[in-house]
């Protein structure tokens, strides 16, 4: 028995030597879109779902925005839907990214009404929240350690063979370590075409039926409530901004749809917080390449409008 | 719904709780073992809601009862009344776990056809929603049910010790997805006196080990592109809807046989030998061959315990209670209607598979052609595995509008993507080990893996030990993903 006991413990050892030294050599390459996300603190973030993740640079905030006083840096910390919506965990997670001292932030709270919404079944909070652990943000506790392994195990998703060979990044998106996904519309060998656009959107408005026929959401008041609870947070750190994100006409239609007073219920909870709310969602001189995330060229566009609106409110905050 | 907390097989927790529950094991003495095996079991179901524990003692508790009084009495009226107490007290938890939302629902939508409306009862907030599946409930309830009905046969005695009757109702190798054991195999094992055996202990690693590599390299790699296709089914058109169909066969087969490997390994190292599940089900002849060798524990349970007494006790011709079993199939696999439809078409298939033998044979023999040239077989098991892989859509599908839009385009012109990983690599990769797992399969079978590193010399051993491990960790998908079968 002790002779295979030592030649387990042999196995079991190299097994975990081997796990690690993989992962330690994917780290310091290319891991995916979101892993910079969860490798440092930052004093300025980025906050919301995909709209964000696509739409705002924090390179371009960061270059506008010096003239201002605010601690710089910006992490864009928003995700996919089904990543962070407004909620406990997505609450927790984001305490765990700002440094305790921070006094001068700047947090840019992206909204839509699917940062609000819950699966119809689920109706506790407990319920919710058990839902959002699920999630990449809920699943990874370490979330400023680099490398991070323990995104690498959770959060990653593919093979670490991906560590030995180069990264060929797809054709049309680029991630930037600041947490930015860039979507260009044209790379080597590739062109976005109209048609392209016109079929996402179209896949995009689709997909919106579909869910809201086979798997509806409605609004949730837990997470509203967990959205000021946010706010009252960030607002000890620095200063906070609720932005709509501009959007296709035909989705903000559909978005509207659903929830009719949205920027209503956005204005009224900014102004209770004292925070200004900028809703861009009829801004249509910014593309979007499938009818709900801006492409880069536009979302270039929009960050320096957005850093610009940022610098405005800064110089007359009763504007 | 279910509980995400469980003790996968592939996940840290098991790593820690395995080698303590074997460790443990081997140093007590032979009378304390079912005690601690016991322990280990519910602490293993325990992990994932221990309230769930309740339901395993109901049915341990009334079929142990059930068993020893239908042993004792031999007035077959007793016997039977007893017998229906422990089916109905099984298929009861099984009914309203598994299928009484489903039930209800259709009933609630039926009745709305009729113009009675029901929403305030059963609409979507009421809390009969919300009731959490027992994981594994599909697969011990079948193993205590054959328990029972082997016992009011009288082919085998009923067990008299509880705590050796709990074990085999819980073994938590085999307890959540199978194989489903037959008591006359499982509970006579847990009586006899296991001496650490170093060649067994390292067949199992070996077993084990293979489930892994099927599960974490083969089955999840496949996932990522069925996962896709069956997510955005609607932006694709024939070929890769057809190859995902494919791979969904082989996923769920490298998944299943995985776990099935892993429990089987697992039981193997404490001294138990737990049945094959798989008997490389791929090399098929025929309907009837693939369902051999497919699923086998519940085949079996179905074919003896339904089919069997369909057309003998109740006279049903061989052809209905062969879709009565399918029907069945269908549904325990889940409470849905594509799974229902899944069941039904298997059906359909392996009776036009019989029924079309003799046909088919006048064709071929018209053109000069017969059952037993190599080519011809090859050709009827793709097309046999095609029609598999065409039906098991409705199997992945959330529901049959899905599978309508997959089945649909699968039959369009092909979109110019095949390549759903968006990565020649991958796919070259799940295509290469798509084969070498089923040429491994094909000369070791399911149950002889080890035979690979078997009577090898030592230094040849440790090197293929630690290339393997290498592979595994270099090739694994980190989804930490479900086995299939827990769900069921």
């Amino acid at each position: 028995m002790k002779g295979i006991l030592w030649k387990i413990l042999i196995l079991a050892l190299f097994l975990i030597g081997c796990y690690y030294f993989f992962m330690g050599v994917l780290a310091r390459g290319f891991v995916n879109d979101n892993y910079s996300k969860f490798t440092h603190q930052s004093s300025s973030l980025i906050i919301g779902l995909s709209r964000a993740h696509n739409g705002i640079s924090p390179k371009i905030l960061d270059s506008i925005l010096v003239e201002i006083p605010y601690q710089g840096g910006f992490l864009n910390f928003a995700f996919e839907k089904t990543q962070s919506p407004y909620g406990g965990v997505y609450l927790e997670a984001i305490k765990k990214k700002i440094p305790q001292q921070t006094k001068q932030g700047i947090f840019i709270l992206s909204v839509c009404p699917g940062s609000f919404m819950r699966p119809i079944q689920l109706t506790s909070a407990q319920e919710i929240d058990n839902l959002d652990k699920k999630s990449l943000v809920g699943k990874i506790n370490q979330l400023n350690k680099n490398p991070n392994y323990e995104y690498i195990r959770k959060g990653y998703g593919g093979s670490l063979y991906r560590g030995l060979i180069p990264h060929n990044a797809q054709i049309t998106t680029v991630f930037h370590d600041e947490g930015w996904e860039e979507f260009r519309l044209s790379a080597e060998g590739y062109q976005v075409s109209k048609e392209d656009v016109a079929h996402w959107t179209s896949q995009t408005i689709g997909g919106y039926r579909r869910m809201m026929k086979t798997n509806p959401e409605v609004v949730s008041t837990y997470r509203i409530e967990r959205f000021k609870t946010l706010i009252s947070y960030l607002k000890q750190h620095g200063q906070v901004f609720v932005v709509r994100m501009p959007l296709d006409p035909l989705v903000l239609g559909m978005e509207n749809q659903w929830w009719k007073e949205f920027n209503t219920e956005m204005t009224l909870i900014s102004a209770s917080f004292d925070v200004p709310y900028f809703d861009f969602s009829d801004a249509r001189e910014y593309k979007t390449y499938d009818g709900s995330h801006l492409s880069s060229p536009y979302a270039k566009e929009f960050s320096v409008r957005l850093a610009n609106e940022i610098k405005r409110y800064y110089r007359n905050p009763m504007m | 719904m279910i509980n995400q907390n469980l003790m996968l097989f592939n996940s840290f927790d098991f790593l820690f709780f395995f080698p303590i529950a074997v460790f443990v094991f081997y140093f007590l003495k032979h009378q304390y073992r079912w005690m601690w095996l016991l322990f280990c079991s519910y602490f293993f179901y325990m992990y994932l809601e221990p309230m769930l524990l309740l339901l395993l003692w109901t049915s341990t508790i009334i079929d142990y009862f059930c068993g020893l009084k239908m042993e004792k009495h031999s007035d077959l009226k007793i016997r039977k009344r007893y017998l229906y107490l422990s089916i109905l007290t099984n298929l009861g938890l099984l009914f309203f776990f598994k299928y009484f939302v489903f039930f209800t629902q259709n009933a609630v939508e039926v009745l709305a056809f009729f113009g009675i409306h029901m929403d305030a009862v059963a609409g979507e907030h009421s809390d009969y929603v919300k009731i959490l599946l027992p994981i594994g409930i599909s697969f011990y309830t079948f193993q205590t049910m054959s328990y029972s009905i082997d016992v009011y046969r009288r082919e085998i005695p009923a067990e008299r010790h509880l705590g050796k009757y709990a074990l085999f109702v819980s073994f938590f190798p085999q307890l959540v997805a199978g194989p489903i054991e037959r008591t006359k195999r499982l509970l006579p094992q847990f009586s006899k006196e296991v001496h650490f055996d170093a060649d067994r202990v390292k067949k199992g690693l070996i077993m084990m080990a293979w489930g892994f590599f099927l599960k974490l390299v083969v089955a999840d790699r496949l996932g990522v592109y069925v996962d896709d296709l069956h997510y955005n089914a609607a932006d694709y058109r024939g070929l890769p809807l057809l190859i995902g169909s494919y791979f969904f066969l082989f996923q769920i087969y490298y998944d299943f046989s995985g776990y099935c490997s892993i429990a089987i390994g697992a039981a193997q190292i404490m001294g138990y030998n737990l049945m094959q599940n798989f008997n490389r089900p791929f090399f098929l002849n025929s309907m009837g061959d693939f369902w051999r060798k497919w699923h086998i524990s519940l085949m079996k349970w179905f074919r003896d315990y339904l089919y069997i007494p369909l057309v003998r006790k109740f006279k049903f011709s061989k052809v209905s209670a062969m879709m009565v079993v399918f029907f069945f199939t269908g549904l325990w696999h889940g409470a849905s209607w594509t799974f229902v439809v899944w069941g039904v078409l298997c059906g359909v298939l392996f009776i036009a598979d019989i029924k079309t033998v003799p046909t088919r044979r006048n064709i071929l023999s018209a053109l000069g052609l017969s059952y037993k040239m190599k080519i011809i077989k090859v050709l009827n098991g793709a097309m046999l595995f095609t029609l598999i892989g065409i039906v098991t859509i409705f199997f992945r599908s959330p529901n049959i509008g899905q599978a309508g839009i997959y089945l649909n385009n699968m039959f369009s012109t092909s979109s110019s993507t095949v390549n759903v990983y968006h990565d020649q690599l991958e796919l070259l990769l799940s295509l290469f080990l798509i084969v070498v797992v089923q040429i491994i399969h094909f000369y070791k079978g399911n149950d002889r893996v080890y035979e690979l590193v078997w009577n090898r010399r030592r230094w040849v051993r440790w090197v293929i030990y630690l290339l393997f491990i290498i592979v595994m960790v270099l090739f694994s998908v980190n989804r930490q993903n479900n086995f299939i079968y827990f769900q069921f």
